[in-house]
């Protein structure tokens, strides 16, 4: 059983935080000096933990993008920790990890966890999360999502080391479904029961990924709404919306979650009936590679503001039928 | 914490036999350890399951290339694509990641360059220097000496000084105009031949604060600041008074030049935020 000694969020969920952004290098000049109307960042935690910290993408399968050393000449694009407290003076920052490896069976990284803890009295997020997957065999890390067997044995396993983690980090943790491309044969259960499940066990919370729930869906031959109706709607306290791309295989395409595209129809429909369930749950978009031009991606964002109900003031303007005083023909 | 039943034992060492294995077609594929994996996937009919995990398999390689590739950009650009990709490969075979941040994952590359080029290499050279600015980038807060501390300081007190050199104070001897082949690469200028040397120069890459962003910066040494300068990163955290700075340089400039040019040297190194205190 879990020790309860974690703090816990209020409930009810993440409503009122409003709709965020990933905090990627290749923004931080236009973030800092336009100071968007964006309500939060999810910053990517291992940039900025230890010495020697250095900023990459968020980890999808289509590869990472390096950035931060954008050495043009003999300036460099920033030291991460200096760009990520010149955000947080503006915004609110919610950390993801991508190297926690809680499904794991090596030992927790101590030193990880140490670090991890000093970023977060330093930036005070507003929560801290990572995926629910494994990252590494003993001394080899892979630096990928690895899926998890579904089985009751694996969720004792979690539930082991989730405890562990809240503890060390005096915060319950939000855990990500990850996209994948197997089925495991021991597996005993669908990949929905496993994490409400996981979340029950070791009363965490939950990031629910609806782009991942639309390329494992595929994947996997699912339902996606079969998949929300399952989650405990009390535990899930943010999503990611993110695109993805297609590859061919010998029975047809596979979904591969790339991150490097625009959100598709797909995930801004599974957005909304995830909404009809879950309500205005704290949601970003998550791009990782493929860089669009800022106001490219705002436009996006525009998107998620209108479909949560809090157009963008600018939007809304634009949206408003213009009044020509009676002259109109 | 709970305690792990007899049962649940033989489950998690499942679970690890799963990743040990999955882990080792990951890492080296080959016929074997790919089949080996595939026992623990279900096929179906979409795509067998060597097919699936082999998407997990490329991905290991292209993600981990792509950050060789943006940390070793030059040495990428001056041996090509096809060399890059077997440099990239055999590395990752010699070093798997092991830090949980990627951002390390290249850390034995300039040494596993080295190993396979020539005595003297300007991929070699390159690797090194693409891996300092990195390092100097985002190498741990230190903050630099200034000038205001010493204006205080009573005439006795300067020879105890203590100078140390900032963290992210790199020197390297470059038999070929490295940075400078570098920067035209940096800038997409067409690809010329480098300029070799029999005499190495002395380079320094560091960090400079600024009102802004902090900024990589990198220079040549004439020898008299590289005597000095070498003398203070090997002097290493405990520092080098700057007295003794002064004795170092007489032989060099006479006992009346010394304390003047170790003056200016001292001054331009604080503008450039070269110094710590230890």
């Amino acid at each position: 059983m879990t020790t309860a000694v974690t703090a816990r969020l209020p409930t009810p969920a993440s409503a009122g935080i409003g709709q965020g952004l990933g905090l990627r290098p290749e923004y931080y000049h236009e973030i800092l000096t336009t100071l968007p109307d964006i309500d939060w960042f999810e910053a990517i935690s291992e940039n900025y933990m230890g010495h020697g910290a250095r900023e990459y993408g968020g980890l999808s399968t289509g590869g990472l993008s390096t950035g931060g050393l954008s050495t043009g000449g003999l300036s460099a694009g920033g030291k991460p920790l200096h760009h990520l407290e010149r955000v947080r003076e503006h915004y609110p920052i919610a950390l993801h990890g991508v190297s926690l490896s809680i499904g794991g069976s090596h030992p927790i990284d101590s030193r990880y966890l140490r670090e991890l803890r000093a970023l977060c009295e330093r930036i005070e997020p507003l929560w801290v999360s990572d995926h629910l997957c494994w990252t590494r065999t003993g001394a080899h890390q892979f630096h990928d999502l690895l899926p998890l067997p579904y089985t009751d044995a694996t969720i004792d396993h979690l539930a082991e080391r989730i405890d562990q983690v809240q503890n060390a980090l005096g915060r319950q943790l939000l855990l990500e479904n990850v996209s994948s491309y197997l089925t495991w044969r021991p597996d005993e259960m669908s990949e929905w029961e496993f994490l409400a499940e996981v979340s029950r066990r070791a009363d965490c919370l939950i990031l629910l990924d609806l782009n991942n729930v639309i390329v494992s869906s595929h994947n996997h031959g699912f339902d996606p709404l079969t998949y929300l109706d399952a989650m405990p709607a009390e535990r899930v306290w943010q999503h990611h919306l993110a695109g993805h791309i297609r590859q061919e295989v010998s029975g047809g395409e596979l979904c591969i979650d790339t991150h490097d595209q625009p959100v598709p129809d797909t995930v801004w429909t599974l957005y909304d009936a995830a909404r009809e369930r879950f309500g205005d749950v704290a949601t970003m978009i998550e791009r990782d590679d493929n860089f669009p031009p800022w106001s490219e991606l705002m436009q996006e964002y525009a998107e998620l503001r209108r479909r949560s109900g809090r157009p963008l003031a600018d939007a809304a303007r634009e949206n408003q039928t213009p009044d020509h005083g009676g002259l109109r023909a | 914490m709970t305690q792990a039943s007899p049962a649940g034992g033989a489950d998690r060492s499942a679970l690890m036999q799963l990743q040990e294995t999955t882990g080792a077609y990951l890492a080296t594929p080959s016929p074997d350890t790919r089949s080996a994996a595939a026992e623990a996937v279900i096929s179906d009919q979409l795509a067998s399951a060597e097919e699936r995990l082999d998407i997990y398999a490329m991905a290991y390689r292209l993600r981990l290339f792509e950050v060789f590739g943006g940390d070793f950009e030059a040495v990428h650009t001056l041996i090509g694509d096809d060399a890059f990709g077997l440099l990239c490969r055999d590395y990752l075979a010699a070093h798997p990641p092991s830090h949980y941040s990627i951002r390390w994952a290249g850390q034995h590359f300039p040494a596993f360059v080295a190993a396979r080029e020539p005595e003297r290499s300007l991929v070699t050279e390159m690797a090194a220097f693409e891996w300092a600015l990195g390092l100097a980038l985002d190498v741990v807060d230190s903050t630099p000496l200034s000038v205001e501390p010493l204006q205080t300081l009573a005439p006795e007190e300067w020879p105890e000084l203590a100078l140390a050199a900032h963290p992210s104070l790199k020197r390297f001897l470059f038999h070929f105009d490295t940075p400078a082949i570098w920067k035209a690469i940096d800038n997409d200028e067409p690809p010329r031949a480098p300029v070799e040397s029999d005499a190495p120069t002395p380079w320094i890459v560091w960090r400079q604060p600024t009102a802004g962003a902090p900024e990589v910066h990198y220079r040549s040494l004439e020898p008299l600041e590289d005597l000095a300068l070498g003398a203070i990163l090997a002097a290493g955290a405990e520092g080098l008074s700057f007295g003794r700075l002064g004795k170092l340089l007489t032989p060099q400039v006479g006992a009346e030049q010394a304390p003047g040019i170790a003056v200016n040297l001292l001054v331009q190194w604080l503008a450039a935020g070269l110094l710590i205190r230890p």
